[in-house]
């Protein structure tokens, strides 16, 4: 509760500072409307980003629908199904990135920004698939705080690590890497929420961030609610934002080298239903979570078109709380009907630690090329018994200008199993090459470290 | 608590009341001719080195430090530097630097730009939609730039007004000799015609009565291709060509072999200061220049 007190009042004196300022910045604009010429435009800045591509995988459509990534918070015995991954997977599944073996559309993006007046500016992000319109990011940002301080507002993506607030198509490779589709799931850690940065005021980058969230991530982050009979409260729905996250991230650069580094951590509930094998088992978690996070990207020009650029991160996460679930074959649903007989609920305390990382390195050796390995590990699982489960990538992309690029990429992926029931499941090797096409047109995309 | 919140923000308020004028360039020679004008009232820092391709420069998050500290930030514009200068401008939360800020100065408004496209596609290559941004390669406009940044520096530091005009009236005595000399210099190839890689030198070349007569990309931002070569040897034979005038950016491997198969000389020649060792300042930039071409 402090915390978010704090957050507030901080909103509010800078809010309330920034208006004062503002008196003076407008005088500025209109002092300067005659020498600023090229500001007839209204029209916010539109880009259009059109991804797809083809795939081979040695393993068909159905058995690669049917393994799984071992382990999230929700049970030591249950796995996570991909269809958590792919929503549509089940019936359509045809809409995932690179989902079937063949052709794919993976995904289209359209993006929309502009001032929207000297105090805000505005953000929306749309992620077009086959038969689909979502908005991905929505938000406002302000643009004339003092002190260094900045506050972003809408669905976002959070800023924790490196990769999670970058959308997919500037990562070095085609896939999410497996420790953050694990912890934040396919779309990330992508909120609904506020956010607050410091920069600063020193001669190198130092910036600090904090963020207040909903906390409605498909993995990790649930406020719902556990009432049986509409009457026996089991888990309080969480009424406000559950999650809080924290982030530092600096930048230094030292003979030719740039280096970025962050440190990250999150908080938040866990209360989400689950369920396994569909019809098998229903259960609920209420537990809270914590992640924290540590990134380091360097960065090497030789010249002004070619690269060698280092990234890794690690992530932790843990969780601590308790599981309901139904004893025996029980269904938790039937179990509502049936909750008189209180021997048929399950209540069990859960701990559970994911982990893992993924390290990577891409040379831009001319300027239309550029190749790059990637070794992808989860260290610490929902399943023990098969250690770590690793995935080896590597890439070659032909960029002929900054608006499209051409990569083949192919992944040894050890990390899926596949489950037959509760108890017995068995490890599938995928290898898979796949062949992307990302296109962009519209408004010059802003370059990017 | 509120006591913490009240310590916090005493920290953060800015100390420096009589500090000097902080400027940041977004290229080198804009930060060499602020020097000039500004000499030891500003600080200056340019944030792009002056070896590096103009057009994609990548933007550190040092750069974000930089300007979040500025009172000043002056950008070359019409879209050289908007791709990677907005991101910074944008993340660095700087009231006084963004577009339309006391702070926010867009060289490219204060001199007319040429070569602006009748139609716009990218099918064309990654053309500048406002007209050739290279514009500060005409020594002729350098004397504008430098009178919109006196302008300027006089509105952020009204105190030192007079001295900031002083500058740029030393600055302009100076670089009118200096461009009397220049003139008489390329006097001995006036009227040549070049090839050059991309149509970086348009102003300097216009300036002195020369002509293109191809660029070695077939396309703005495109490499060439070896049938683009290979025309291009044509054009440099039917149009007698014999410089071959090269960027110190862009791979040489094309204007070697267009040397090779037609003689014409290469002239590697620095676009901004600091892209050779002797470009050290505005006006060594175009001695340096003008004493490769000349040689
Ligand atoms: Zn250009």
């Amino acid at each position: 509760m402090k915390n978010i007190c704090i957050f507030v009042m901080s909103v509010i004196v800078c809010f309330c500072s920034s208006l004062g300022y503002g008196a003076d910045a407008d005088k500025s604009v209109v002092e300067n409307a005659s020498a600023q010429t090229n500001y007839g435009k209204f029209i916010p800045d539109i880009s259009l980003i059109i991804d797809f591509g083809y795939l081979y995988r040695n393993m068909d459509n159905g058995s690669f629908r049917n393994t799984v990534i071992p382990g999230t918070v929700y049970s030591s015995r249950a796995l996570l199904d991909r269809s958590i991954y792919f929503p549509e997977q089940g019936a359509g599944h045809e809409n995932g990135n690179s989902a079937v073996r063949g052709f794919n559309f993976n995904y289209g993006e359209l993006a929309l920004s502009s001032a929207v007046d000297p105090y805000f500016d505005l953000f929306a992000i749309f992620h077009l698939q086959r038969d689909g319109f979502e908005v991905e990011e929505a938000y406002a940002t302000t643009s004339s705080l003092p002190l260094g301080l900045q506050v972003k507002a809408g669905k976002f993506l959070s800023s924790f690590g490196r990769i999670n607030e970058q959308h997919g198509h500037v990562w070095s490779f085609f896939d999410r890497p497996l420790i953050s589709m694990l912890i934040f799931g396919d779309e990330g850690l992508n909120e609904l929420g506020a956010r607050l940065t410091w920069l600063a005021p020193l001669d190198f980058y130092l910036l600090f961030g904090g963020e207040v969230l909903n906390g409605e991530n498909e993995q990790s982050f649930g406020r719902e609610g556990l009432k049986v009979l509409d009457a026996y409260t089991l888990v309080r729905e969480q009424s406000g934002p559950a999650l809080y996250t924290g982030y530092m991230k600096t930048s230094f650069d030292a003979g030719g080298w740039v280096f970025l580094a962050g440190a990250s951590f999150a908080r938040g509930e866990t209360r989400k239903e689950y369920s396994v094998n569909e019809a098998q088992m229903t259960g609920f978690i209420s537990a809270a979570t914590m992640v924290f996070g540590g990134d380091l990207t360097a960065k090497y020009m030789f010249d002004s078109y070619r690269y060698i650029a280092i990234q890794g991160e690690y992530i932790w996460s843990v969780s601590k709380g308790r599981r309901y679930s139904a004893a025996l074959d029980l269904d938790l649903t039937h179990l509502f009907t049936v909750i008189e007989s209180p021997g048929c609920l399950l209540e069990q305390h859960v701990r559970r630690i994911n982990s893992g990382l993924y390290a990577q390195l891409v040379a831009h050796f001319a300027r239309m090329w550029g190749a790059g390995v990637r070794y992808d590990v989860l260290l610490q699982t929902g399943l023990k018994k098969y250690g770590r489960l690793p995935r080896y990538s590597a890439m070659i992309e032909f960029t002929p200008t900054e608006f499209s690029r051409l990569r083949l990429q192919y992944n040894h992926d050890r990390s899926l199993v596949r489950q037959y029931n509760e108890m017995y499941s068995s490890r599938r090797i995928n290898n898979e090459v796949i062949l992307e096409a990302t296109m962009a047109i519209g408004a010059h995309a802003a370059h990017s470290f | 608590m509120n006591k913490i919140i009240l310590i916090f923000l005493f920290f953060l308020v800015p100390v420096s009341v009589c500090a000097k004028l902080k400027v940041v360039a977004s290229y080198q020679y804009i930060a060499s001719l602020t020097r000039e004008i500004g000499g030891d009232l500003v600080d200056v820092v340019a944030l792009s080195q002056g070896n590096m391709d103009p057009h994609t420069v990548m933007p550190r998050p040092s750069f974000i430090a930089k300007a979040a500290r500025a009172d000043l930030l002056i950008v070359n514009g019409a879209s050289l530097d908007e791709a990677w200068i907005s991101p910074i401008i944008t993340q660095a939360g700087n009231p006084a630097i963004r577009k339309g800020g006391t702070g926010y100065l867009d060289l490219s408004l204060c001199v007319r730009l040429f070569e602006v496209p009748a139609s716009l596609s990218r099918a064309y290559g990654d053309v500048h939609p406002e007209g050739n941004p290279h514009f500060h390669l005409d020594p002729d406009n350098v004397p504008a730039i430098a009178r919109a940044i006196r302008e300027r520096l006089s509105k952020l530091d009204p105190p030192h007004s007079g001295i900031y005009t002083d500058h740029e009236s030393g600055f302009k005595a100076r670089w009118m000799k200096k461009s009397s000399e220049w003139s008489a210099a390329m006097k001995i190839i006036a009227g040549r015609k070049i090839i050059q890689y991309h149509s970086l030198y348009y102003y300097f070349f216009r300036r002195y009565g020369i002509e293109t007569a191809g660029f070695i990309e077939p396309l703005p931002g495109i490499p060439p291709s070896s049938k683009h070569l290979s025309l291009l040897v044509g054009t440099i034979r039917s149009e007698k060509v014999d410089l071959i005038v090269q960027d110190v950016y862009h791979p040489d491997d094309a204007a070697r072999y267009l040397s090779r198969e037609t003689g014409a000389r290469i002239v590697k020649i620095p676009h901004d200061v600091g892209a050779v060792e002797n470009a050290k300042d505005i006006y060594l930039l175009f001695d340096e220049i003008i004493l490769r071409l000349t040689k």
